[in-house]
């Protein structure tokens, strides 16, 4: 069910603030200010990079419009009081009128809008919703509508990337930041509007290396994406996971088998297969490991990691909080962060896959 | 003067607006009692009916032992109280293990797993469940002791199989419910246990999704009624650590 900001349940953060002095600087420099999220994913090198980069992402192929709507929507459905605020005050100070995000918000009156925003607003909805799996005519639908497929697949994109950072920062329950929000109906936001919003589309991020060589992890994945920036910034992410080596590269495969498993994403089940292959396992290991969640190649402590992982595809946000605060005290922080990366990259790289696989 | 009338016009509507939210937003709340949370997100978000659909799921089949006995001796509040008391315990452990308690019948409880959503490691969740439904109820009576109250035991049957899963009834009165032979079956088991003089009883079904950890004990193999060939049922006693 949609929920309003205020409806949303929210804990203290499970995760304890790292300070890191070098990454602090970096993050300062590139968005001139450093947030709570970008301290408490500090432990995690490719974590932080990509809660650091995916949020301001630059939709290059659709209306710049449509790419605020999505996050406001995908933040809404995933109920992250977090990025919902973040979204919704971003949305105020690039001067979208109150009635309009109020519209958004209650999905109503949105019969105003053209048809072809109405069918991305129904897409983000059902992409970002946890239950059931995306739907393909939803996709088929905006093709109709006249988008081109590279649209279509930048949209989808974006909003797993959402997603992505929805879930990061539900699991941790990253405090909602007050002063941002209060800053809309504030007489200095009031009469620095302009100014402020001018600002905030200054720290848009978009990648310009091209992808070089064969993505390492789900390269059929990857492909579909060539033409657009987020070819890149899935390829840095999902490298920068695997090759990180606070868990093990067999739990990661599972985590990822887990929900392509939950979701039945074919393309992902293959996909996972192979690499575990690749790993080490033999079939009957691996289908052993999926069907129980265990495994002898896997420590206790990442067998409760791994059991985690599928509550991390639906799941309500005051028992998920519980959930995650009382695992970090068993495994370590350091272990349950990057978990936590890990699940949520899971969760957005299958909703991908289904779409576009 | 019209642009006032319209703006005072305007804030009434509003006002009817957001009341009649709130309204829908509380009766969501209650009707979730009576109905699975994903069933409701289906009927409010969608267009469409709630389709019917054919599923594979794992139900368990809970039942209490004597109760009716203990019904008729004690004074009905009581009763209720604990009857209210175990439907609790028992209903927490179900969730933790991601399934859904779909109907009370009695002093009876429906658990299905697998019947709204995909979920591939369904057999273990029932069985994990029917564990710690165990060792809550061992709880439970603990804490029923220390009020000078009976304790309760229980029989537990696990099976899986196809069922109808959907809105049912009329305009009138309906309900989201499961129908099949699988759900007879679970209830069948659950009445052996009683002959088996064990607690948790699974088919042979179930036994052969399960992996070595989980320790079970054969069962002779017995006639139900509706069932042209003996059900083979085993006993599960527990689970080895790794």
């Amino acid at each position: 069910m949609t929920v309003l900001l205020h409806e949303i349940e929210w804990s203290e953060p499970t995760l304890s603030v790292v300070h890191d002095a070098k990454w602090e600087a970096e993050v300062k420099a590139d968005i001139g200010m450093v947030p709570d999220i970008h301290t408490r994913t500090s432990r995690s090198p490719w974590l932080r990079k990509t809660i650091l980069k995916w949020p301001r992402y630059e939709a290059q192929e659709f209306p710049r419009r449509l790419a605020d709507i999505s996050g406001l929507v995908a933040a809404q459905e995933n109920a992250c009081r977090y990025c919902y605020g973040v979204a919704r005050s971003w949305m105020h100070l690039w001067g979208y009128s109150k009635k309009m995000i109020s519209n958004i918000e209650r999905n109503a009156q949105i019969a105003e809008m053209d048809e072809k925003e109405r069918a991305f607003i129904r897409f983000c909805r059902n992409l970002a919703r946890s239950n059931p799996k995306p739907p393909k005519n939803d996709r088929d639908e905006l093709l109709r509508l006249g988008y081109s497929q590279l649209a279509v697949t930048e949209m989808a994109f974006l909003i797993v990337n959402h997603c992505f950072v929805n879930r990061v920062s539900t699991f941790i329950a990253i405090p909602p930041m007050e002063e941002l929000e209060r800053l809309p109906n504030s007489i200095v936001g009031k009469l620095l509007r302009p100014i402020i919003g001018r600002k905030l589309r200054s720290i848009g991020w978009t990648e310009t290396a091209p992808l070089e060589g064969v993505p390492k992890s789900f390269s059929r994945l990857i492909q579909k994406l060539i033409g657009l920036p987020a070819a890149v910034a899935m390829n840095n992410a999902l490298t920068g996971a695997f090759e990180s080596d606070i868990l093990s590269k067999k739990l990661k495969i599972l985590m990822f088998a887990v929900v392509a498993n939950s979701l039945e994403c074919d393309f992902c089940q293959t996909e996972t297969h192979a690499m575990a292959v690749e790993c080490g396992f033999n079939n009957e290991e691996f289908d052993h490991a999926l069907s129980t969640l265990s495994s002898p190649y896997l420590s206790m402590h990442e067998e409760k990691l791994l059991s985690w992982t599928r509550d991390t595809i639906h799941f309500q946000n005051g028992p998920m909080q519980q959930q995650v605060r009382e695992l970090a005290q068993e495994v370590g922080e350091s272990m349950m962060l990057e978990a936590i990366g890990v699940a949520s990259l899971a969760n957005a790289t299958v909703r991908l896959a289904v779409l576009l696989g | 003067m019209i642009i006032i009338r319209q703006k005072k016009r305007n804030r009434k509507l509003e006002k009817l607006l957001t009341h009649t939210n709130e309204k829908l937003e509380r009766l969501q709340i209650h009707f979730g009692r009576f109905t699975p949370k994903e069933v409701i997100e289906h009927l409010t978000d969608s267009d469409s009916a709630y389709q019917p659909s054919i599923r594979i799921v794992t139900v368990l089949f809970a039942d209490l032992r004597g109760f009716t006995k203990m019904c008729d001796q004690m004074d009905p509040s009581t009763v209720v109280g604990i009857l209210n008391g175990y439907f609790r315990c028992m209903s927490k452990v179900v969730s933790k293990h991601h399934g859904q308690v779909t109907e009370l019948i009695g002093d009876g409880i429906l658990t299905l797993f697998g019947a709204l959503r995909n979920n591939p490691w369904q057999v273990q969740d029932a069985v994990m469940a029917a564990l710690e439904m165990r060792k809550e109820l061992k709880e439970y009576n603990i804490e029923l002791q220390s009020k000078s109250l009976p304790e309760l035991s229980f029989g537990i049957g696990i099976h899986k199989g196809q069922v109808l899963a959907g809105v049912m009834g009329n305009y009138e009165l309906s309900k989201f419910g499961v129908v099949g032979d699988t759900i007879n079956v679970a209830a069948r088991v659950e009445t052996l246990t009683r002959e088996h003089n064990t607690d948790i009883l699974i088919t042979d079904k179930i036994m052969a999704e399960l992996d070595d950890r989980f320790v079970l004990k054969k069962m002779p193999p017995v006639m139900v009624k509706g069932k042209p060939e003996p059900i083979i049922t085993y006993s599960l006693e527990g689970i080895q650590k790794k």
